[in-house]
């Protein structure tokens, strides 16, 4: 079984919402050059850029994927993270990425650049335990039992599907007004969706056309009680495809599908 | 699109401001005061009265300047004038001409109740008996408190207008304001700045007016043009209180400019302003109000007649408001409350795109001077300033991470201000009042030249906005750029310091008062010896700053070289000087603080007064110079990039150019 994070106090929220997590990582990074002057001295370490926070975390769904972890959604809103005692205001999602694999509960990835404070508190401090109505029930958690993939165009080449990986991502580039650190906006721009598929031996004759070759997926992500959590849709180019065994293994096909995301301009 | 031609402009979309129409934060709204034309007052006929400020000689002067008289220019009508014929002068009575406003202004003098005023020569009787229409354009330069008490009276109202003249305390001819509402404190419930109408002194009753009580005026009068119309039906006994084009009453009532209400009285409504019961409440009547224009007519005009009337006036005496605003937010204009020139419709359209844009890290400013080089031979030459404006100050404001919506709001912002009328026939177009960025001023007159736009992605854009501030002068104190607080301030001794603070040193000296930069330890203990001109002083008016480790300065020394047609060249001395020394030092990545002070030397400096700088290795000697030009650009938080060219001096003398202006905000 699984481990979580499982202390009320010290758990993962995206938006005051618990997360299921088994892992949160936090790191920041300056952007600092030194200064050196005519007579050989050095001034000083200047600032070129603010410090940028990276939090990344792999949690498991009991429930719908809410729209602010989506990151093609044309939402550029920053959202609180919060752990450990710690909280962060000013995050932003980058990516968000689950796999469905047999046998397998789907762990969700995400990862935000976050600019600004971190607030904290002592984390030690009352430190309880979920309680029962808090914990939502396992059969919840989003798994590979009912959930499943539809190549809509029939451009996989293959028919047995061992692992589907969905992800969406886009780089966020900051703007800040004169004289502040934080940015008054965080734009979305190159907005990616991808799809993975792992399957069986490939059964098509034109398997190395891929160049331009269109598909369309549904992919159904389902609780373990066959409850529909979420439905993704891509509409996209394949981008590669291998084929590849090994002394211990079984033949097996790789494609990647990726899409472009491209909002339309204002037409104001 | 009103007066502007849609194809002056690069963007689309741009929207006439009308009733009832909603419009969105960064929509681009062309305002007019209505639509249609306007119409000359003597069009229209009846009018008896017609008080404008188009000629000088529509006044007459007294021998002390003030104005006695106010010609009627209404046909027929030029024997009922204003007149003021009191002959006690030393109390003040009459008002003045204001050249810079273009106003007849009167003011009130609430200690010993004296205020100016004008009347008719002639009531108007015999012509104006019914129906009668005023138009006014006016605006207070103060105005009462509600509750304020002057010798046990409270003085709590101002008057616009009285008409009736003949019945001076209780008048039904008056129109005014009850005391001052521009901050809310006598009526919460309408915006700052909105003022009570009043129709009668007998109405301001102490603490609140009875009858018009709810008329309040959805401009700002205080400090603020502003056109009142006044339309009485006496059939009807309807009378209308328009202001800035909305109707702020509609009331029937024979109480409000009855037939004899038949003369014109400004500055005050004329009461006894005696310790009488009757005045005892309203005793005090006036505040300082500046008129503009006042028209008056015998009929009840059409609601198209009066629009036209309000736009002749508004295009008259409202330069550039009819013009292009930014929508600060979403609204819907549901009546002429919302638009721009009332209290309410500028809190959603603004001419002020600071409000709406925020300046973006990448901001730069370029300076240089216009100054005349005179070359004397043998390295030697004097610099000339040919006009008071001679340092040129360009700047480009980033606009980073705009929508694409905001995008075409600055577009369309800065592409309207060529549209600007000038505010005099001197003057070149109103200018763009808005800040600049650290650290220079805000509030700078700055004239758009051009931009530059770029997309990054959908919705994703940046602007770069190339403006210039043109009527700053170099050679007057308010023309710096550098005014930040931290480098307007006395050299104080009992004070301590830190690394590349600015004071100003007052001293009777010449040669020594001026601006000195601290170059020692921070927060040392100062005394005689260690101030600006000290024999230890850790201050200096050198150009101290250390540029960036890999700098130039190239030699190019002078000399002659002749070349032969048929045999080598011959090189010959040329005088003394050779080397006049030419250079650019960078300063990147420099702190607020230092900035700061290496801008505030520079500015000091104007483009062309001449400095010690220190060069450094391998030449290590201090030579003079002046700086012609430089740049700054502000790349990211306490962080700046500063490069400027050097030009060695060879000759100073004494007799340098010393302008040590004290800096005081």
């Amino acid at each position: 079984m699984s481990k979580f994070i499982k202390y009320e106090n010290i758990d993962f929220r995206i938006n005051n919402t618990v997360y299921y997590s088994n892992s949160v990582s936090i790191s920041l990074q300056s952007n600092i050059s030194p200064v050196l002057l005519s007579d050989g001295s050095l001034l000083r370490y200047a600032p070129e850029n603010t410090v940028i926070g990276s939090l990344s975390s792999q949690f498991y769904l009991n429930g719908t994927v809410p729209s602010y972890l989506f990151p093609v959604d044309n939402s550029e809103s920053s959202i609180n993270c919060s752990f450990g005692g710690i909280s962060i205001d000013n995050c932003y999602l980058k990516s968000m990425s689950f796999a469905v694999a047999d046998f397998s509960s789907v762990i969700m990835d995400v990862t935000f650049d976050w600019y600004g404070k971190i607030n904290s508190t002592n984390s030690t401090v009352n430190i309880r335990e979920f309680t029962s109505s808090r914990n939502s029930p396992l059969t919840n958690i989003a798994h590979a039992n009912h959930s499943y993939i539809i190549d809509v165009n029939k451009s996989f080449g293959f028919d047995e599907i061992f692992k589907y990986t969905y992800s969406e991502q886009c780089d966020r580039i900051p703007f800040f007004e004169v004289g502040y650190t934080t940015p008054f906006r965080v734009a979305k721009t190159n907005r990616l969706k991808n799809v993975s598929v792992e399957g069986n031996i490939v059964k098509q004759n034109n398997i190395a056309e891929i160049e331009g070759k269109n598909t369309y997926c549904e992919l159904y992500l389902k609780n373990y009680a066959n409850s529909l959590l979420n439905t993704f849709t891509i509409s996209g180019k394949i981008q590669s495809r291998s084929i590849d065994t090994s002394s211990d293994g079984i033949v097996q096909s790789n494609l990647a599908i990726t899409q472009r995301v491209a909002p339309l301009r204002n037409t104001l | 699109m009103s007066k502007f031609i849609d194809s002056q402009f690069s963007v689309s979309g741009i929207k006439d401001f009308s009733l009832s129409t909603s419009y969105n934060q960064y929509d681009l709204v062309d305002f007019q005061y209505h639509t249609g034309n306007s119409a000359y007052p003597t069009n229209l006929s009846g009018l008896f009265a017609w008080f404008n400020l188009d000629n000088l000689n529509n006044l007459k002067f007294d021998g002390s300047g003030k104005v006695n008289v106010w010609y009627n220019s209404a046909p027929g009508h030029s024997l009922q004038y204003l007149v003021n014929l009191d002959s006690t002068v030393a109390k003040e009575t009459r008002p003045t001409f204001d050249d810079q406003k273009n106003t007849v202004s009167f003011k009130a003098f609430n200690e010993n109740q004296d205020y100016n005023q004008l009347y008719t020569s002639i009531d108007f009787a015999g012509f104006l008996s019914d129906d009668r229409c005023w138009f006014v354009v006016y605006e207070f330069d103060s105005l009462r408190n509600g509750s304020q008490k002057v010798d046990g009276y409270y003085s709590n109202f101002s008057t616009i207008i009285n008409t009736d003249d003949s019945n001076p305390v209780k008048s039904s001819g008056y129109w005014g304001v009850y005391g001052n509402n521009s901050n809310g404190l006598l009526n919460s419930n309408v915006p700052n700045g909105s003022e009570e109408f009043i129709g009668g002194p007998e109405e301001a009753i102490y603490p609140s007016p009875s009858t018009i009580n709810s008329a309040f005026s959805p401009a700002k009068l205080l400090n603020n043009k502003n056109i009142l119309s006044i339309i009485k039906n006496n059939t009807s006994n309807t009378l209308r209180i328009r202001n800035n084009g909305y109707q702020v009453l509609s009331t029937v009532s024979a109480n409000y400019f009855h037939p004899n209400a038949d003369n014109l009285r400004l500055g005050t409504a004329g009461n006894a302003h005696g310790n009488t019961a009757a005045s005892e409440l309203y005793n005090y009547d006036a505040s300082n109000i500046s008129y503009y224009e006042i028209l008056g007519y015998s009929k009840v005009p059409t609601d198209d007649q009066i629009l036209q009337i309000e736009k002749y006036l508004f295009k008259k005496h409202f330069t550039n408001d009819d013009n292009l605003y930014l929508s600060t937010q979403d609204f819907t204009a549901s009546d002429y409350r919302y638009c721009p020139i009332n209290i309410l419709g500028s809190q959603f359209l603004t001419k002020n795109p600071d409000l709406l844009f925020k300046k973006t890290y990448g901001c730069s400013a370029n300076f240089s001077t216009k100054s005349l080089k005179m070359q004397y031979g043998d390295g030697y030459y004097t610099n000339v300033t040919p006009n008071i404006n001679n340092l040129t100050s360009n700047f480009s404001l980033n606009y980073d991470g705009l929508s694409d919506k905001q995008s075409k709001a600055l577009i369309g912002f800065f592409q309207n201000t060529f549209e600007y009328a000038p505010l005099n026939i001197e003057e070149s177009y109103q200018n763009v009042n808005m800040d600049l960025f650290y650290p220079y001023k805000n509030n700078a007159k700055i004239y758009f030249e051009n931009l530059n736009y770029s997309s990054k992605e959908s919705n994703v854009n940046t602007v770069n906005i190339n403006c210039v501030s043109v009527y700053d002068s170099s050679l007057d104190y308010r023309g710096f750029l550098v005014t930040n607080e931290e480098v307007l301030r006395y050299y104080e001794q009992t004070r301590t310091y830190v690394k590349d603070d600015v004071v100003f040193y007052k001293n009777a000296d010449n040669f020594l008062e001026g601006y000195y930069w601290y170059t020692g330890a921070n927060n040392v203990i100062l005394n005689n010896s260690t101030s600006p001109t000290g024999l230890n002083s850790l201050f200096t008016n050198k150009f101290y700053f250390k540029p960036d480790i890999d700098y130039t300065v190239p030699i190019s020394p002078r000399f002659l070289k002749n070349d032969y047609e048929m045999t080598s060249p011959a090189f010959e001395n040329n005088g003394i000087n050779k080397t006049v020394l030419i250079f650019d030092f960078s300063f990147h990545n420099r702190s607020d603080k230092e900035t700061i002070a290496l801008l505030k030397f520079l500015d000091d400096k104007a483009g062309f007064k001449i400095f010690e700088i220190d060069l450094p290795a391998p030449y290590n000697k201090t030579i003079d110079v002046y700086c012609p030009e430089w740049s700054h650009t502000y790349k990211f938080y306490n962080n700046h990039e500063i490069s400027a060219k050097f030009l060695e001096f060879k000759g100073k003398t004494d007799s340098d150019i010393f302008f040590n202006t004290l800096l005081q905000l």
